[in-house]
């Protein structure tokens, strides 16, 4: 008896450590664990070379590609889920029983990366007060994380980045709501407005579900009632259905018994309702994309994830443009700089950026140009000249970054706008900065999230801006050119219609 | 190639494996060596030829020695081989510190000098083959393919134990294999890789985690949880290392002496190191300690003999001064256990001795031991001890994010360890039983730490064992 249990020992160590590897030889394509290129095959020679680098990708290229390893993540995935009742890799982390989280919404916005994120609110915002300013025709969309929705859930291990997490929620949420509805749509207002019975957001995927996405396009539509019109299409049924979730890939082959609506897809609206909307978007809308056709026949949808953003010429082809973006990305998609074709970016330097500035100047030719303030000769205005030195009555010659700061008109219920008018012999930078908020905290009075740029081309360049009501009767900081020697033709201020 | 790859355990051990035990007589000893050089190029490339280098120059100088019995023969081997470990483990520590004091430029010279993977535990047997051999303890080997599976073997090349040439190569002559001996094995190396990628592997998350904090981030629960946790996992790591080892040597019909006798339990300093990394404070104590007078020359001798084994011991562990410190740090607690208690410290079974004296002393050790520099262990000190920072049991957001279920899970059941009776038959006495009952238990156990240490072994990311540095 003890030598057939030895045997039996013996046979369970054989196969287990034959198992793994007989499986790659026999069948090697089965299920992969990663869902980009395995780890590919290096080469003989360098497995023979002496240096080990070539051999110590072997063994990932091998198993990368082995099922075993697949079917060993999504035991150890399933036994930690099943008898610790919790689980949590670098990208999930679970919550409530049944309910599963994105790990990277809360190091976002954890609690070391604040200064970052006040900076990328900032930035946020200055982008923000410009649309507003400009009343340019782009509205921005906030799809709320789901843990903003779904807060009751944070039990477990997902409650640990509660604390944290929710500090910045609550200020990125009070910064949304101070703009119009033009400006910005947060749709935690329409998922809050369903209440906690309803379930808004899937047990183990970071979307929505189509009841909470139907509620999201329900606000979109009455929030833009000039841009959307007409009615959106009822929810026939909700059944649960069996559905392989987002959150349950990663931790491999977890379903779940999720709520699956059944919508009447016919077109309801006119078919123009949507007519000159683009609809820029992430998976959020993704997922309720076939809703969203339906109610805006004639909008044109731009899918985001892993495509470039629309270029410069393609959105003025457009009457209005609505970015949807997932909460967690919407602060990083405004301050990515624009660096390579699929940088998800909206801020300054990016084709939408120049967009908003473009619509920005546009207003601003409505201003009485006739009546306008030359600030650097103005004593209301304070100008200090730093940096470069007038060598003509227009010529200037910079030292070191050159710059002008001066005091800004106040509001009197009127537009404000600035123009800039200047010649320089290479491409350059012009960027114009707001006085920070919090002055005398021992940092500088403008910095880099609270201003506005845009290249510009060799030559002469006018540029203007309508200012923002939260920058009047403040200090601003106008940088012509980045350095080298340039013209300054006029720098000057103009009253525009009411408000 | 470490022993929680997949790439070993699922590809190099069954092929190796299959072939040692398909072949009897000098076959035996050959597939060994050639297994060996193969799992050793495997990581070091060249190095190799170190190895191989230190293979025939021992086999030659211990036949020498023993037709000439001339100590120049042993003072020649025992040199050359201090020299070769000197040269690529402290040349560039020293040349740091000369460096440092007289403002020379010696190290950056030096940066060519790759630390040969497992050199501290092939050169210590090397030198005590060479001294069995001139004290007449051991026979030399005349067959160069044995001596070289015996100083190459796989399972103990790169992280010991330190096996003594003469207590292993009639195994090697006549390798006792067995089903028992194959079945104790496997249950061995079993317990050994769920012991490595469950419960050293998930410690060594948060150890990592916490010592990786910076001074400001570091309060007094963080530093107690990473002194902690690395207490838990440099046992585990090293201790499933020679289980793994001695485990895949009974396969192979070869017998190692036990390398850990679960030291956290403990009573004193003292029997901690005879429960400890074995073969290395036995090895100190037969070639270095012994020869320096042991205890038989007095009080003052004693301590100084104890202090000296001490020093090279932190040395020998890295070349730092943060292990020098703790090598220092372990023979002053030995001497004043000697100093308060006598010969009676190795002796003293207090119940709770091991909770008020001897894991405070071994965690702060570690933390010597751990740290990245003086200035860090400084740092932990005063945060365990709330010397400069005020009280605080928070821990930073990295911190916590390293606490997941499936690594705590893992860390509790190595914090078990402390906790756990003396003489409980846990673990490794699983693996021995011979009864029905016995075996049973074994075969229960061992199917289940397997099958749960494949899974981590294929799930997990690639994590080399601790000891491999030293």
């Amino acid at each position: 008896m003890i030598n057939a249990l030895n045997l039996a020992l013996l046979a369970l160590f054989s196969f287990a450590l034959l198992v793994p590897g007989a499986a790659f030889l026999v069948a090697p394509k089965g299920e992969t664990v990663l869902s980009s290129e395995p780890t590919p095959f290096p080469s003989l020679k360098s497995i023979v070379l002496p240096s080990p680098e070539g051999r110590k990708s072997l063994s990932s290229a091998i198993f990368d590609r082995s099922s075993v390893k697949y079917n060993a993540i999504s035991l150890r995935n399933s036994l930690s889920y099943s008898v610790l009742g919790a689980i949590e890799s670098s990208e999930v982390v679970s919550g409530s029983p049944g309910w599963l989280f994105y790990k990277p919404e809360f190091e976002r916005w954890g609690c070391s990366r604040r200064a970052t994120l006040d900076d990328e609110l900032a930035r946020a915002e200055t982008i923000l007060d410009m649309i507003e300013a400009a009343k340019a025709n782009v509205t921005f969309v906030s799809a709320p994380n789901k843990a903003s929705i779904e807060s009751s859930r944070l039990a477990g291990s997902a409650a640990r980045y509660a604390p944290c997490y929710f500090d910045f929620e609550s200020d990125f949420r009070a910064s949304l709501s101070r703009y119009p509805a033009t400006v910005v749509i947060d749709h935690a207002q329409a998922l809050e407005a369903l209440g906690g019975d309803a379930q808004r957001y899937y047990y183990m995927d970071t979307h929505w579900t189509p009841m909470g996405g139907y509620a999201a396009i329900a606000q979109l539509r009455a929030s833009l009632p000039d841009a959307l019109s007409g009615s959106i299409p009822a929810i026939e049924s909700q059944e649960p259905a069996m559905r392989r979730t987002d959150l349950g890939n990663i931790m491999l082959r977890f379903r779940s018994q999720e709520p699956s609506v059944n919508l009447v897809l016919e077109p309801t609206a006119s078919p123009e309702s949507g007519a000159g909307v683009l609809i820029v978007h992430d998976s959020f809308y993704g997922i309720v994309a076939p809703q969203l056709k339906s109610a805006f026949p004639s909008a044109t949808l731009s899918k985001l994830n892993g495509r470039a953003p629309p270029d410069a010429d393609t959105l003025r082809k457009f009457d209005h443009i609505i970015i949807e973006s997932v909460e967690r990305q919407f602060l990083a998609r405004m301050n990515l700089s624009w660096t390579r074709p699929d940088s998800l970016t909206f801020g300054w330097g990016s084709p939408l950026g120049d967009h908003i500035l473009d619509q920005s100047q546009l207003l601003a030719e409505q201003c009485n140009w006739d009546e306008a303030v030359n600030i650097i000769e103005d004593k209301q205005s304070h100008a200090l000249v730093r940096g470069m030195e007038f060598i003509s009555s227009s010529a200037v010659r910079s030292t070191a970054d050159p710059r002008i700061m001066f005091r800004l008109p106040p509001a009197q219920g009127r537009l404000v706008c600035l123009e800039a008018e200047f010649s320089h012999p290479t491409k350059t930078r012009t960027q114009l900065y707001f006085e920070r908020d919090t002055p005398g905290d021992g940092r500088s009075m403008f910095a880099e999230p609270q201003s506005v740029f845009r290249l510009v081309q060799p030559g002469r360049s006018r540029i203007s801006w309508v200012i923002p009501q939260s920058a009047l009767g403040r200090m601003a900081r106008f940088d012509p050119v980045q350095d080298g020697d340039f013209e300054l033709n006029s720098l000057r201020y103009a009253y525009g219609p009411d408000f | 190639m470490v022993f929680s790859e997949p790439i070993f355990l699922f590809m190099f051990l069954p092929l190796s494996l299959a072939v040692i035990l398909a072949l009897t007589g000098r076959g035996h000893s050959l597939a060994i060596l050639v297994f060996s050089l193969v799992f050793y190029y495997w990581t070091s490339g060249l190095l190799t030829l170190l190895l191989a280098g230190s293979i025939f120059f021992n086999w030659f100088v211990g036949l020498r020695l023993d037709q000439c019995r001339n100590k120049r023969w042993l003072q020649f081997g025992i040199a050359m081989n201090v020299l070769v470990l000197g040269t690529f483990k402290y040349a560039i520590f020293f040349a740091s510190n000369i460096d440092g004091i007289f403002g020379s430029a010696l190290s950056p010279h030096l940066r060519w000098i790759i630390l040969p993977i497992g050199i501290s535990f092939y050169t210590f047997q090397c030198i005590s083959y060479l001294m069995d051999i001139w004290r007449r303890d051991a026979e030399p080997e005349n067959n160069l393919i044995v001596f070289g599976a015996y100083l190459s073997f796989f399972p103990q090349l790169i992280a010991g134990p330190i096996v003594r040439f003469k207590t292993v190569i009639a195994d090697y002559h006549a390798p006792k294999v067995s089903l028992e001996n194959a079945t104790a094995g496997a249950a061995r190396f079993s317990h050994g890789l769920f012991k490595k990628v469950v419960v050293a592997d998930s410690s060594g998350i948060i150890a990592d985690a916490c010592f990786a904090l910076s001074a400001g981030d570091l309060t007094t629960g963080a530093a107690w949880l990473g002194a902690l946790a690395y207490t838990v996992q440099i046992y585990f790591d090293f201790s499933a290392y020679s289980d793994m080892a001695i485990g895949l040597a009974s396969v192979c019909g070869i017998r190692m002496d036990e390398n850990f006798n679960r030291p956290y339990t403990s009573s004193t300093l003292t029997e901690f190191w005879r429960r400890w990394h074995i073969s290395l404070s036995t090895w100190f104590r037969d070639y270095l300690y012994i020869p320096l007078g042991g205890n038989r020359k007095g009080q003052f001798a004693t301590y100084r003999n104890l202090i000296v084994v001490f020093f090279v011991t932190g040395l020998w562990h890295g070349a730092a001064w943060t292990f020098v410190l703790w090598g220092l740090y372990h023979g002053a607690f030995l001497i004043l256990e000697r100093v308060t208690l006598g010969r009676a410290a190795g002796a003293i079974e207090a119940r709770f001795a091991r909770f008020v004296y001897l894991l405070p002393v071994v965690i702060f050790g570690w933390v010597l031991f751990r740290a990245e520099s003086l200035q860090q262990a400084l740092e932990f000190y005063q945060a365990m001890l709330v010397l400069s920072v005020p009280i605080n049991w928070s821990l930073a957001e990295t911190v916590t994010a390293s606490t997941s279920p499936l690594i705590l899970f893992g860390f509790y059941i190595g914090l078990l360890s402390l906790f756990a009776p003396k003489h409980a038959p846990l673990g490794v006495q699983l693996t021995q039983v011979r009864t029905l009952a016995g075996a049973m238990a074994r075969f229960g156990y061992a199917g289940i730490v397997l099958i749960v240490g494949a899974v981590y072994a294929l799930s997990s990311d690639f994590s080399p064992f601790l000891y491999f540095r030293f």
